[in-house]
């Protein structure tokens, strides 16, 4: 089942480091910034390659990973 | 992985006066308006929207602010260390002295004191919204699983879909 992962870490200065994983394109951002919306500032966002793919092309690779794993 | 996003909790709350106006003299104002409030002995950011323009302000003001209060405190430490070793202070009488001591020591004590109390409202401030993000996740679907590694709250949200 595939799923969406979001991890993050909060040191005691209040500092916030997120990764995501598995939110296609804009949601991704979008997802996050719900999350911190007037409750922290975003100082930098850094994108990877999935960020970048369409869902089904996403899907479609995750897929295939999968498959050669078996 | 998807995306990497590094963001802060900024403190909102301050509690030393002088402190507060050092850092609005040095500070350039928010451009959307953002001000300090006065309450209840303390001085507040109302932080209520997310407009981008109050970035800079949030990013400098709380900085500004911690090195006066750190600076103030440092200097009264060297006054305090002054009057009792420098040989020109020599012109003090006695008494003048140990008044300025004792109210030099004061300051101190009132001083850390309230650093420290500020500290521990920051702390407050920042485990009440880690919680309202949790809640959050959990609204949108997430299941939270949260731990404290090496003094870091981690934080791991899955949505099944």
């Amino acid at each position: 089942m595939m799923s969406e992962e979001i991890t993050i870490e909060i040191d005691e200065n209040g500092e916030i480091f997120i990764e995501t994983n598995g939110i296609k394109g804009p949601a991704c951002i979008a997802q996050v910034e719900e999350l911190l919306k007037e409750l922290a500032i975003v100082s930098d966002t850094n994108k990877s390659d999935e960020y970048y793919m369409e869902n089904s092309t996403l899907v479609r690779q995750k897929d295939m990973l999968r498959r050669s794993q078996k | 992985m998807s995306c990497r996003i590094r963001a802060k909790i900024i403190p909102c709350q301050f509690f030393n006066s002088d402190c507060v106006k050092m850092a609005l003299e040095e500070c350039p104002p928010c451009p959307a308006g953002l001000t300090l409030q006065s309450r209840e002995n303390k001085f507040i950011v109302d932080y209520i929207d997310d407009n981008r323009a109050h970035q800079k302000f949030l990013e400098n003001f709380p900085r500004i602010y911690n090195q006066k209060a750190d600076e103030m405190l440092e200097r009264l430490r060297r006054e305090q260390a002054d009057l009792k070793e420098n040989s020109a202070l020599a012109a003090f009488s006695e008494e003048d002295r140990r008044r300025k001591e004792i109210k030099i020591k004061r300051e101190i004590k009132r001083l850390e004191k309230e650093r420290k109390a500020e500290q521990e409202e920051h702390k407050k401030e920042i485990e009440s919204k880690v919680e309202i993000m949790v809640q959050r996740a959990k609204t949108a679907g997430f299941v939270p699983k949260k731990e404290l590694i090496n003094g870091k709250v981690r934080i791991q949200l899955v949505r099944r879909l």
